[in-house]
């Protein structure tokens, strides 16, 4: 199934407190090959990044309670030794409304609206990680 | 002696006619008041706010004035109790209805003048400033329901795309996932099966995204993002759509886009919204021929056609087309499917972003849409951020 050596197989961190979402990109990933670390919430998503090894890539949603996408990816960049992961938002709101300025603030490499297209997604997740 | 005595008298009377003077000047009413608190002067202001005769007021107790209407208990207590103690008072509130005048509310200033044995009491009429005051407080109140009705009603509004986007993104990416058939094989009835549900999912989530663009636009608060905004890159991204439902029809798509910028100050996402449901409705009511999307400069303004070779449009319904939720075909007999949202978005997008849209059809020939965006927004555009 992996498509990816184990040696350099990439490591992504779902941030989403939808469990079917998580569930859907948990597989998506997997079957490219993608090593899934799971985080229903920001706080616990910090907890990993600051205990576990670094993903190469977090896919944050940004309608999350208690902890927003947005307030995770600014304790993100707060943190010395988190401060370079490579994050994209995954989200139902259109950056016209929530603003670019944001993604460029944040250093956000991406976004992708839900519903997405599996394939839009596997293609910018591969962009993100190149 | 005699003569200078009155000359001492001229002089007295001389001071107290400039003090008077002076006195009229004042803006404020103002009464003069003896020991016994009958009024020994007052000034034109003061007759003119209370409606008072001259006649009827000096040498009368302060009480009595216009019938009565004077005695008022707050005054009493002003005069009475706390004057004595104090030698003056500052900002005194009195709200006192009068029978003639109406309700006055007013701030007394009382000094007791004891080298004369007289007391002078300034009043300043504050009726008026006190109506404009909770008329303020009114609106103000009035505006933060406002505001918190809006606030409810955005926080709704998010809450409710986010509960019909999150299901949706589930049925829609598992679903592809089976057709993918990364996960196992399927037989040609189930492969049938799950195209017709992404297809009913594609209608969900068109639905979902018209219903919140056009309530976005109504309630004024659609945003202007301007960006420069590579047109040609929409239009080709557009294009991309489209083209299995045009390949899958036989119909042939034509593109000119020669004398289009590179990019243009403007919303792409907005731009993005029209060109998909102009796109979408050509290739929907399009059967056989092409559809073709130009694009060029024209007096500082980019122009966009749509042209179609479908089954166009009569000319009644020409004028009712751009009104929500018409459809020109009969709602029983329907044989394309569609919200009658499109076109009332694309059109109030298009006069948001500063340009305008016109048809231009012939039945069972075709339709032409033609748009304009200017090139650089007007201040307006560029004010309207939310």
């Amino acid at each position: 199934m992996s498509k990816q050596k184990k040696d350099d197989q990439k490591t992504v961190m779902v941030v989403d407190d939808e469990k079917n979402i998580m569930r859907v990109m948990q597989m998506l990933l997997e079957l490219e090959g993608y090593k899934v670390i799971e985080a229903t919430d920001g706080q616990t998503a910090l907890k990993k990044l600051r205990t576990d090894p670094l993903p190469d890539l977090a896919l944050i949603d940004m309608f999350m309670p208690k902890m927003s996408g947005r307030q995770l990816c600014e304790e993100i960049r707060k943190d010395n030794k988190l401060k370079n992961i490579k994050v994209m938002f995954v989200t139902v709101a259109d950056f016209s409304e929530t603003g670019k300025d944001i993604l460029k603030k944040l250093k956000v490499v991406d976004y992708i609206q839900k519903p997405f297209n599996n394939e839009d997604l596997i293609r910018r997740v591969k962009k993100a990680l190149a | 002696m005699k003569e200078k005595s009155k000359l001492k008298g001229d002089i007295k009377k001389e001071a107290k006619t400039q003090a008077m003077d002076i006195v009229q000047t004042i803006r404020n009413p103002l009464v003069v008041l003896d020991s016994n608190l009958n009024v020994t002067f007052a000034n034109s202001s003061f007759y003119q706010t209370f409606n008072v005769d001259i006649k009827k007021t000096i040498g009368k107790k302060i009480y009595d004035l216009g019938n009565n209407q004077w005695d008022i208990p707050e005054f009493r207590k002003l005069l009475e109790k706390i004057l004595p103690n104090n030698k003056f008072f500052n900002d005194y509130l009195v709200k006192h209805n009068f029978p003639e005048i109406g309700e006055k509310i007013m701030l007394l200033n009382a000094r007791r003048l004891d080298s004369i044995q007289m007391i002078l009491l300034v009043i300043e009429d504050i009726t008026e400033r006190k109506k404009i005051e909770g008329m303020t407080t009114e609106l103000n109140n009035a505006y933060l329901t406002l505001k918190e009705a809006t606030r409810i009603k955005e926080n709704f509004f998010k809450t409710a795309a986010h509960e019909l986007k999150t299901p949706l993104t589930v049925m829609n990416s598992f679903v592809q996932l089976l057709q993918s058939e990364k996960i196992g094989k399927i037989n040609d009835k189930q492969k049938e099966i799950l195209k017709t549900v992404n297809n009913d999912v594609s209608r969900l989530k068109d639905l979902i995204t018209k219903i919140f663009d056009l309530s976005r636009l109504e309630e004024g608060k659609a945003e202007i993002k301007l960006e420069q905004t590579n047109i040609k890159e929409i239009i080709k991204n557009e294009l991309k759509l489209i083209k299995p439902i045009a390949n899958k029809k036989g119909i042939k798509i034509k593109v000119n886009m020669q004398k289009t910028p590179k990019t243009v100050k403007t919303d792409g996402y907005w731009i993005r919204q029209i060109l998909s449901n102009l796109l979408n409705n050509s290739i929907k009511f399009t059967k056989k021929g092409y559809i073709q999307i130009s694009s060029y400069t024209q007096d500082k303004k980019i122009i966009i056609k749509v042209k179609d070779t479908g089954i166009g449009i009569s000319k009644d319904n020409l004028t009712k087309i751009f009104t929500k939720f018409f459809q020109a075909q009969p709602t029983e007999t329907r044989e394309y499917l569609g919200t009658g949202l499109g076109l009332n978005i694309s059109q109030q997008a298009i006069e948001l972003l500063g340009g305008k849209i016109s048809v231009e059809s012939k039945k069972g020939k075709g339709t032409t849409f033609t748009f304009t965006i200017p090139i650089t927004p007007s201040p307006q555009q560029r004010n309207n951020k939310g």
